[in-house]
């Protein structure tokens, strides 16, 4: 196997252009794993955490802009990041899994757990695709097509992760749940974004997403249009947090029984809104 | 040695091997070097059950790196492993697979990865069976036998007075039927072992172990040599808790074949997930009770069916069976009790020790029918307890009575004590259930009714007044080296920093058995005592012919010999031991302690058992969280008697472990099986506790005086995990209202159960 | 491939398979077993080293990867006479330590909190240790060798 160590993000897309048999390595906290498990390795290991260009969170005009190879630990500690965005990366594993794991490596593992992609989707984050063909933004939303597989095509790269104005402005909140409180792999996670009207306090935007639940993480539109245009009090709340309930599809796996999952996501969904429109800036 | 001023035995001491441990200097198996070292890595099973057909080799032997292929056949003495019989399992699985994760062949290649390689081409062909997964169906009547003698273990009795006529003239009669699942040791090192072939007509294997003299008679039994050509040198060893009692000698054989085909060191070093599915796991069980007492809650009866899965082999099941049996009725005053404890066969990982040894499962059961029969009377559970809690000269369940070093009722009353000025948090705010659970139990200290107890020891001073302790039981973390260091300096009036504990090496000390039992401080101890005194006698002789004076008006202190009536009439023990060495008087012994043996009734297990007893009443309270399940310990009060406590740190250590073992059993492990193969095989998904689940336990020592130890010792390494399991289910059952039957009691069980209550 | 790095002070420069992983070149290559592997997979921590003063799992780390930085193992605590680092210290004293396999993980991810915070609430010790599993002691012990540990190194540097 041979390791190359890119420098540049155009040097990393002619290389992932003209190789058939190469394997982007970010953070390796899964790759590594697959590799000694399995005991195959790529022709080509293409390090990309040295390419500048990818790392970082900057403020643009248009909102922020997070580098994919970003590590999950500096997200955790930026306070300029949404607060469910923050508290999903603060919940991913270990200190010492966070210190290297990426925000792209944890995008384009796709695992329908990651904790960073719930609260992606409910910030409505774009995804910057580039190859030397040129680039694409797709919604998180619409980049997950199953476990393990997304819209990526081959000689791709996820480089930035884009988060607009509007939805750094609102309040968010993020919850999960393991079988245990530390290095918690989600038996469910969730995260909401809403934005309330300066003058009536009302919902004017709401967007919820939930992780474990379904093949890829999912938005729950219907508890959204239920709280939006409202200033919900807890009989509202949990009619939403039915709602929630109602809308997601999980099974029984090693982790969890799907009971639970509906179970407890009532509890995850009303801690969140009640951070959220008690404490918004609690975060 | 009651009521003796003691300068080091009660004193907390650090860790005697510590220095090592922090550095990271201390070598454990795995850190073995050798510069023709080989590595083996088993191809294991797939399927839970089946028939080997054929082993394909020829792939394995093309693949870089790789020496030698291990097959059964290649296992001259016997290919059999098993430390007590019926000695049902293979070194390498020949004919039939029995679980899911067995291994059939070893490659062994100049890497780890290179074995691995070639682990990975070997190809098997199994024609599978239909497994057998569960009690029911290895109890079922047409099912198919797992071994020739059919799918039952081993099946004991016990039975005291007449429970019939105890059960008809009751008051109150409860019964319930209680489960609990497989638990993983999960300690840190999995197991390593690293056989060496030195050139000097032997074989050495270095291990992660817990009992060295087993691994060496397997090795010898399997390399069909004598015992005395095979030494054991225990490593540094990552944790064991039982865990490694049976899986090392199976890895110790294999490595040792390997290692004596090529005539090069061959290193064996399980992956955690070979370390789940492929060595032992505490028995997941189901325990029917019945109980009847009268209506002033005395217990006049108890009526108990234990079955344990120990999976595909007998391991330990024998021993475990027993010890639950002899401990399914608790720590009471019982006339009539009739037990019995089934252990069988089920093509899952077999099971073994595990710190505990069937007493967590019982008294899970046994303290839980406790607190609903206090709930029938209306009685305070801690009184319902203390009503019937053993007392010195009480029958206990076997009719094994103990004048003295019976400290249960102390053990309650301190709970009722400090119970007393704790107050749950209020209950106002409706998102939490609050509850408080209480358990009591005992565990036998000695091996008992699994056999003889004997330990060897041995004791060398020097010439510079330092001191060398060897002994056959093995320091597996839990701080033995260092109570075998406090009582030789104790006896021996030597400071602890002139004081070395060697590791077990098989070759320079007496066959001491197994490290189990909770056994090491006390006959262990005794052992160390009795060798040292001996040592000590020589040193008081040569002080006396010093200082011209009878023996008896010395005594040994702080690195100096001195007269009893004037403490400044003293002489450096050095000048004394170099006299004793050139006067001739002997510095080294070698001595052996020996425990009262058993004696009881086969049938109906009634008499003599174990040496002394531990004690202990935990409470825990609990705050379960409604919406999620999640449960946070408030409190956890761990209070035992466990004699004379020789060094207390070390003391409340084990009781924090143990305990938090406990917890994990009770609310977080749980080994999941999907067609009998283990799915959560790695430290993710099976939820070892990590800090962030820590549990606040507060060690109390109630000391009574075991005649039986030195000192007045008794142990305290498995106690815990069984009060902490039972009390925390308990907490639960009073906080929500729901009782539990089935161990773990996860969030997911929690709020599941809640909101079908609602 | 040619990598270089320092390790415990001393500069490193060792050809190695690009698919090694850190883990096996500092255990097997530069003999300094202090490293220990418990499980492969990141998740027990006892692996853990500092690279540029921040806790890594060697075991998920490709060898590669340690180019031009600088590692701390466990053997680079000791002071040159034979004196104890005090994080070391407090670990002995506190009884923190049983079978000790996972304390040279445990350690370092000390080390590397009480630099980042000098004075940690029992929370953030929680959360700083999290990454490493310790099946003897029940953590309490821990704890408290982290605080003692704090509170010896107070203004030192760490």
């Amino acid at each position: 196997m041979q390791y190359f160590l890119s420098a540049t993000l155009n040097e990393l897309l002619l290389v992932l252009d003209s190789e058939s048999n190469s394997e982007i390595i970010a953070g390796g906290t899964d790759l590594v794993i697959i590799m000694e498990e399995s005991g195959k390795r790529p022709e080509k290991l293409i390090d990309i955490t040295n390419i500048k260009e990818l790392i970082g969170i900057k403020e643009e005009k248009f909102g922020i802009s997070i580098g994919a190879v970003t590590t999950i630990a500096k997200l955790a500690a930026n306070n300029s990041l949404p607060c469910c965005l923050r508290s999903g990366a603060a919940s991913i594993g270990s200190p010492q899994i966070r210190n290297v794991g990426t925000i792209g490596g944890n995008i384009c593992n796709a695992s329908p757990s990651g904790d960073t992609l719930t609260p992606l989707i409910c910030l409505n984050a774009d995804l910057l695709l580039q190859s030397t063909k040129g680039e694409r933004l797709i919604s998180t939303e619409q980049f997950f097509l199953g476990p393990k597989k997304t819209v990526l095509k081959k000689n791709e790269v996820l480089s930035e992760i884009r988060i607009g104005n509007r939805y750094l402005s609102g309040s968010s909140g993020f919850r999960m749940i393991g079988q245990r409180n530390g290095q918690v792999i989600s038996q469910v996670n969730l995260a909401v974004w809403l934005k309330r009207s300066a003058e009536s306090g009302l919902i004017e935007e709401i967007r919820i997403a939930a992780g474990s639940v379904a093949p890829t993480p999912i938005r729950i539109i219907e508890a959204e249009e239920m709280l939006c245009g409202t200033n919900p009090g807890a009989k509202l709340i949990f009619q939403a947090a039915r709602s929630v309930q109602a809308c997601i599809t999980p099974i029984n796996d090693v982790r969890s029984t799907a009971e639970y999952r509906q179970d407890v996501i009532i509890g995850l969904f009303s801690d969140i809104m009640s951070q959220i429109l008690k404490e918004p800036q609690s975060c | 040695m009651r009521n003796q001023e003691l300068v080091q035995v009660g004193k907390s001491a650090l860790k005697v091997d510590g220095r090592e441990l922090v550095t990271g200097k201390a070598k454990f198996s795995g850190d073995f070097n050798f510069p023709d070292l080989l590595h083996g890595y088993a191809c294991r099973s797939k399927i839970a059950a089946g028939y080997i057909k054929d082993i394909d080799i020829s792939q394995a032997l093309k693949v870089p790196g790789i020496v030698d292929v291990v097959l059964p056949k290649d296992i001259l003495g016997g290919n059999i492993v098993g430390i007590l019989p019926p000695y049902d399992q293979p070194v390498l699985a020949d004919k039939e697979i029995r679980y899911a994760g067995e291994s059939f062949c070893l490659v062994v290649g100049t890497s780890v990865r290179a074995a691995k390689a070639g682990a990975r081409v070997v190809i098997a062909t199994i024609e599978p069976i239909p497994p057998i997964l569960t009690i029911d169906e290895a109890l079922a009547k047409d099912a198919r036998k797992i071994h020739a003698a059919g799918n039952i273990t081993v099946s004991k009795k016990l039975i005291k007075g007449d429970c019939a006529k105890a059960f008809a003239e009751s008051d109150v009669i409860l019964e319930d039927t209680f489960e609990t699942s497989n638990q993983e040791h999960a300690y840190l090192e999995t197991e390593v072992v690293c056989a060496v072939p030195y050139g000097d007509g032997r074989i050495t294997v270095h291990a992660s172990c817990q009992s060295p003299f087993h691994i060496r008679g397997h090795i010898a039994a399997n390399l069909n040599v004598p015992v005395a050509n095979v030494k054991v040198v225990q490593a540094y060893t990552g944790g064991s808790f039982g865990g490694k009692d049976d899986t090392a000698t199976e890895i110790g054989s294999l490595a040792a074949v390997a290692a004596v085909r090529q005539g090069k060191p061959v290193m064996i070093s399980n992956e955690r997930e070979e370390s789940i599915v492929g060595s032992t796991l505490r028995h997941a069980s189901r325990i029917h009770y019945r109980i009847a007492a009268k209506k002033d809650g005395t217990i006049t009866g108890k009526e108990i069916k234990i079955l344990l899965d120990g999976g595909a082999y007998a391991a330990e099941s024998p021993f475990v069976a027993m010890k639950a049996l002899i401990h399914s009725a608790g720590p009471y005053k019982i006339d009539n009790i009739k037990v019995e404890s089934t252990a069988l066969y089920t093509n899952k990982t077999y099971c073994g020790a595990f710190r505990g040894f069937g007493v967590p499962q019982v008294t899970f059961a046994s303290e839980s029918m406790m607190d609903e029969l206090a709930k029938k009377l209306k009685m305070d559970p801690l009184e319902l307890r203390r009503k019937n809690a053993l007392k010195p000269g009480d029958l206990n369940a076997t009719s094994q009575v103990f004048q003295e070093s019976v400290g249960l009722i102390e053990t309650i009353d301190k709970v009722i004590d400090l119970n007393r000025s704790y107050t749950l948090p209020s209950k106002k705010q409706d998102r939490y259930l609050y509850g408080t659970g209480f358990a009591s139990m005992y565990q036998g200290i000695s091996n008992g009714a699994e056999g003889i107890d004997v330990v060897g020891a041995s004791v060398q001073v020097m010439q510079d007044g330092s001191a060398l302790v060897g002994i056959g039981l093995t320091e597996l973390g839990q701080g033995s080296r260092t109570v075998f260091a406090q009582i030789a300096a104790e006896v021996l009036g030597i400071s602890l920093d002139k004081i070395s504990v060697k590791q077990v090496d098989t070759d320079t000390v007496h066959d001491s058995g197994p490290t189990v039992a909770s056994r090491s401080t006390t006959v262990g101890g005794m052992a160390v005592y009795k060798a040292a005194g001996e040592v000590k006698r020589s040193l008081l002789k040569m002080a006396a012919l010093m200082f011209k004076t009878e023996e008896n008006n010395i005594i040994l202190k702080d690195n100096f010999a001195q007269l009893v009536f004037d403490e400044n009439a003293k002489i450096p023990l050095n000048d004394v031991c170099v006299a004793a060495y050139w006067t001739g008087f002997p510095l080294m012994n070698l001595s052996f302690s020996k425990a009262p043996e058993a004696k009881y009734d086969q049938d109906t297990t009634q008499g003599n058992i174990y040496i002394a007893y531990n004690y202990g009443t935990h409470m825990m309270s609990v705050r379960i969280d409604k919406l999620t399940g999640e449960v946070k310990v408030l409190k956890h009060l761990a209070v035992h008697d466990a004699g004379k406590v020789v060094n207390p740190k070390a003391f409340e250590g084990q009781v924090e472990g143990a305990s938090l073992t406990g917890f994990g059993l009770a609310h977080l492990e749980k080994i999941q099986y999907r067609e009998g193969v283990i799915i959560n095989p790695n430290l993710a998904d099976y939820a070892v506790p990590t800090i962030k689940d820590r549990i606040p336990s507060e060690t109390i020592s109630i000391e009574t005086y075991n005649p039986t130890g030195p000192y007045g010792v008794k142990g305290i390494g498995e106690p815990p995990v069984s009060g902490a399991a039972a009390s925390f289910a308990n907490a639960v059952a009073k906080a929500t209202g729901i009782r539990f039957k089935k161990l773990p009691i996860t969030r997911q069980v929690i709020l599941e159960a809640i909101n079908r209550k609602k | 491939m040619l990598i270089e790095f320092i390790c415990n002070g001393k500069e490193i420069s060792v050809d190695v398979l690009a698919e090694m992983r850190a883990l096996d070149l500092i255990r097997n290559e530069l003999l300094l077993t202090g490293t220990k592997c418990g499980c492969s997979k990141g998740e027990c921590g006892s692996c853990t080293i500092l690279v540029d003063g921040i806790p890594e799992c060697s075991c998920l780390l490709l060898a590669p990867k340690l180019q031009g930085k600088v590692i701390t193992t466990i053997e680079g605590l000791e002071g040159a006479d034979g004196e104890l680092h005090p994080i070391q210290q407090a670990f002995l004293e506190e009884g923190a330590v049983q079978c000790g396999f996972c304390t040279p993980g445990m350690i370092l991810s000390t080390k590397a909190l009480l630099k980042k915070n000098p004075a940690p609430t029992v929370t953030e010790i929680e959360e700083g240790l999290s990454g490493n599993i310790c099946r003897c002691t029940g953590y309490t012990k821990i704890i408290k060798a982290v605080q003692f540990a704090a509170l010896k190194l107070k203004g030192s540097e760490i």
